[in-house]
């Protein structure tokens, strides 16, 4: 008996070593591009570094300097906008979409297929698209004059309290399919005996849906409402350079725009780092205290 | 069984770490000597304006000027040359990662002035490949020297300039009883116009200025008179302050000017927020008189309006000032050699072949780029756009100065295209405008001790 175990033994340390070696060049592979460029951008945002010549070390000189800043509290009150008002209408909208057709409406699985259409296309194509969709001559503006509201004829991208909820709307549009998608998932996992006892018991739609289908998909909102919040400081760089570039003034400049700005146009790469870093921990507090709402523990499954 | 799947997984590990290493190597411009094993000299050219394909189909690109110079350059010196075309978006991001590896082109078109000078530490100083002779046709060579400075290093060979311009319909023009070959000398005749040509039922003006340009284009316009051809490196970053009343002054003329073109409905109604060029449409059909613009817009308006294009300089707001008739006329680009070049030798020589004064007018006449070069004898050339002989004819007058936002910082110059338009729909005033401008308006070098 003795040698089958030492056999076993052995296989399992070969397993482990061949393991190791498999998994190495993927291990290397995270390193050199993800973990070290992550804790590069933690080091230069403590420096001047222009991008090209040494690196010279300034303390939190560019953290100082950003706080004093009245165009970084404007863009990160844009960012908070689009949070504020974004995450709501991108977590509601595919909610009640997906409760409508999971609730078996005629055609159901074709309206699931279009829904998903404009998460195939590009973001940035969207964003041109739309601003000629919405300039002041564009068709939507014809389309309000010829139907008699012309007071609705605006220009749409001409300022901050106009182009701001467009963005949102435009969001909506191109991403709601994937986050109907999760919703139906999480649905579907729903215990149909649960539905078919609240008929029983006389459950409208309505109160099937608050009593049953909200609280049993709370994991999932919640998951979908983080992926909001994140989106609302990390997905918004294509739609603002192609529609707005920020503007006019810093009416829509969002903290990744900014950052490209910075990096790419001014060559401030250090200072483009320090905002990088405060962005991520914007996002990592706001994380957590959502998650923190989070009583289940096991949502994440 | 076991075996055979173990040395499959080895070799999935070693493919994997050799695909690692490939993308790691391997960069299309690496080897720019390659005459070490008797193989031809290769020069790698970065593209940033040349034409190598004619887009209209009309000229054949064996008989392009840039393609023939580098066929004729090939033969002569037994080398080949790699030209690699780079979009602007990604010129500068990818000179810069190519500089910090040192490995990248050894000739490089890039923007004159701060873009240039920004890129410095890669760039080879060209004073000694070139005697004073062969320099002393570019006018206003400061903008691709070290700092601006006359006694700065030489970083780039000019290749174009342009002007700012006013065009105009000839035919809205006359329909309002103005002269089909009108120049503006004031503002107060442009505004005249503009009264004539709103009375008449035309647009005065088809402006684009959601990106700040059209704005900094005036502000460079009245800088230009304020400051001269020396004065404007005043605005150098860390020189004086921009809040100070000559910049305050040139900002309030065209931001009072541009406010009577919103009051007045002088241009169209977005025109403060717009980035779609569709607005010019209306210059084309004679709804609007003019727009606008630059040297660069000439061969587009040539093609639409023929002849019934007119182009003038912007007018001087104040004719007592003491450049009141210079103008914003600059070298637009320059060719830089690298100074991890292989070949700088053989690379400016192919610099001094493609700003030949022969390169230069079969360039204008092929692309409608205006030569870097003052006075040059355009008269035998066949087919000239006529609006870029008068864009010509103004920058040869030698009353030229570098537009501002060459001069200030790249982070001010971006800054005053958000500001100015901003200052004209009073969302904010333009002492509060011009602050923000001068709060970016740091080298970047020095930022954290200025700051």
């Amino acid at each position: 008996m003795a040698q089958p175990t030492a056999s076993r033994g052995r296989y399992y340390r070969m397993r482990r070593r061949w393991g190791k070696i498999f998994v190495a060049p993927a291990v290397v592979f995270l390193l050199a591009l993800m973990l070290i460029p992550i804790v590069s951008v933690f080091v230069l945002s403590l420096t001047s570094w222009d991008g090209m010549s040494t690196i010279n070390f300034i303390g939190f000189d560019n953290f100082q300097h950003i706080f004093h800043d009245k165009t970084f509290w404007q863009v990160i009150k844009n960012n908070f906008i689009f949070m504020f008002i974004g995450t709501p209408v991108w977590t509601i909208t595919p909610l009640v979409v997906a409760a409508l057709l999971y609730s078996g409406i005629k055609g159901a699985g074709f309206f699931r297929s279009i829904f998903l259409f404009p998460t195939v296309l590009a973001t940035s194509v969207l964003g041109i698209v739309f601003k000629s969709f919405f300039g002041l001559n564009g068709p939507i503006n014809a389309m309000l004059k010829a139907v008699g509201l012309d007071f609705l004829a605006i220009n749409w991208l001409g300022s901050g309290s106009t182009s701001i909820p467009l963005i949102i709307m435009i969001m909506n549009w191109a991403g709601f399919g994937s986050a109907t998608l999760i919703f139906l998932a999480g649905m579907s996992s729903i215990d149909e005996s649960i539905y078919e006892s609240a008929l029983l018991d006389g459950a409208g739609w309505w109160t099937r849906f608050f009593k049953i289908t909200l609280p049993m998909i709370f994991n999932v909102t919640m998951f979908v409402i983080i992926l909001n919040v994140i989106a609302s400081f990390t997905s918004l760089f294509n739609y603002v350079f192609t529609m707005t570039n920020g503007g006019p003034g810093y009416d829509t400049t969002v903290m990744e725009y900014m950052i490209y700005l910075k990096a790419f146009r001014s060559n401030q790469f250090g200072y483009a780092c320090a905002l990088s870093v405060i962005l991520f921990v914007v996002i990592m507090i706001i994380s957590a205290v959502l998650q923190s709402f989070n009583k289940r523990k096991d949502w994440m499954d | 069984m076991l075996k055979a799947k173990r040395i499959f997984a080895l070799a999935a590990a070693l493919m994997m770490c050799g695909t690692m290493a490939a993308c790691g190597g391997g960069a299309n411009t690496k080897d720019t000597s390659g005459s070490s094993n008797g193989a031809k000299t290769k020069l790698v050219f970065w593209n940033g304006s040349y034409k190598t394909v004619d887009d209209n189909g009309v000229i054949p690109s064996e008989d392009l000027i840039f393609n023939k110079t580098i066929k004729a350059f090939e033969e002569a010196n037994n080398c080949e040359i790699e030209v690699v075309d780079q979009t602007a978006d990604n010129l500068y991001t990818l000179f810069r990662s190519a500089g910090v590896a040192a490995n990248g082109p050894d000739i490089a078109f890039l923007w004159a002035g701060g873009y240039t000078n920004d890129y410095r530490d890669f760039i080879e100083p060209l004073d000694s490949y070139f005697t004073e002779d062969e320099l002393s046709g570019f006018a206003s060579l400061d903008i691709c020297r070290a700092d601006f400075k006359p006694d700065g290093a030489l970083l780039g060979v000019p290749t174009d300039v342009t002007t700012i311009n006013i065009f105009y319909n000839k035919d809205a023009f006359e329909q309002a009883g103005l002269p089909r070959d009108a120049q503006f000398k004031t503002i107060d005749e442009l505004k005249d116009a503009c009264r004539k040509l709103t009375d008449a039922g035309i647009t005065p003006f088809a402006i684009i200025d959601g990106n700040g340009y059209a704005s900094a284009w005036n502000v460079g316009a009245t800088c230009a008179t304020i400051y001269g051809p020396e004065g404007i490196f005043e605005l150098l970053p860390g020189k004086s302050d921009l809040t100070g009343p000559k910049f305050t002054e040139a900002v309030t003329r065209w931001v009072n000017f541009g406010k009577e073109i919103s009051e007045n409905n002088w241009a169209n109604e977005d025109w403060l927020t717009t980035t779609a060029d569709d607005v010019f449409m209306q210059l084309y059909t004679g709804q609007t008189a003019m727009r606008f613009g630059g040297s660069w817009d000439c061969g587009n308006l040539y093609n639409e309006l023929g002849d019934n294009v007119g182009t003038m300089a912007l007018p001087s707001y104040d004719i007592s000032d003491e450049y009141s008739d210079y103008i914003v006329g600059q070298i637009a680009n320059n060719l830089v050699v690298t100074n991890y070049s292989k070949n700088k030798d053989l690379a400016v020589e192919f610099v001094k072949a493609c700003t030949s004064e022969e390169f230069f007018l079969k360039r204008y006449e092929q692309e409608g780029q205006l030569p870097s070069t003052v006075n040059m004898d355009i008269s035998s050339l066949e087919n000239l756009n006529p609006v870029l002989a008068d864009c010509y004819r103004l920058f040869s007058e030698n009353k030229n100065v570098i537009g501002y936002d060459s001069i200030t910082s790249a982070d001010a110059g971006a800054e005053s295209y958000r500001q100015f338009p901003q200052m004209i729909s009073g969302a904010i005033s333009i002492e509060e405008g011009i602050k923000q401008i001068q709060e970016k308006n740091v080298a970047v070098s020095t930022a954290d001790t200025n700051e």
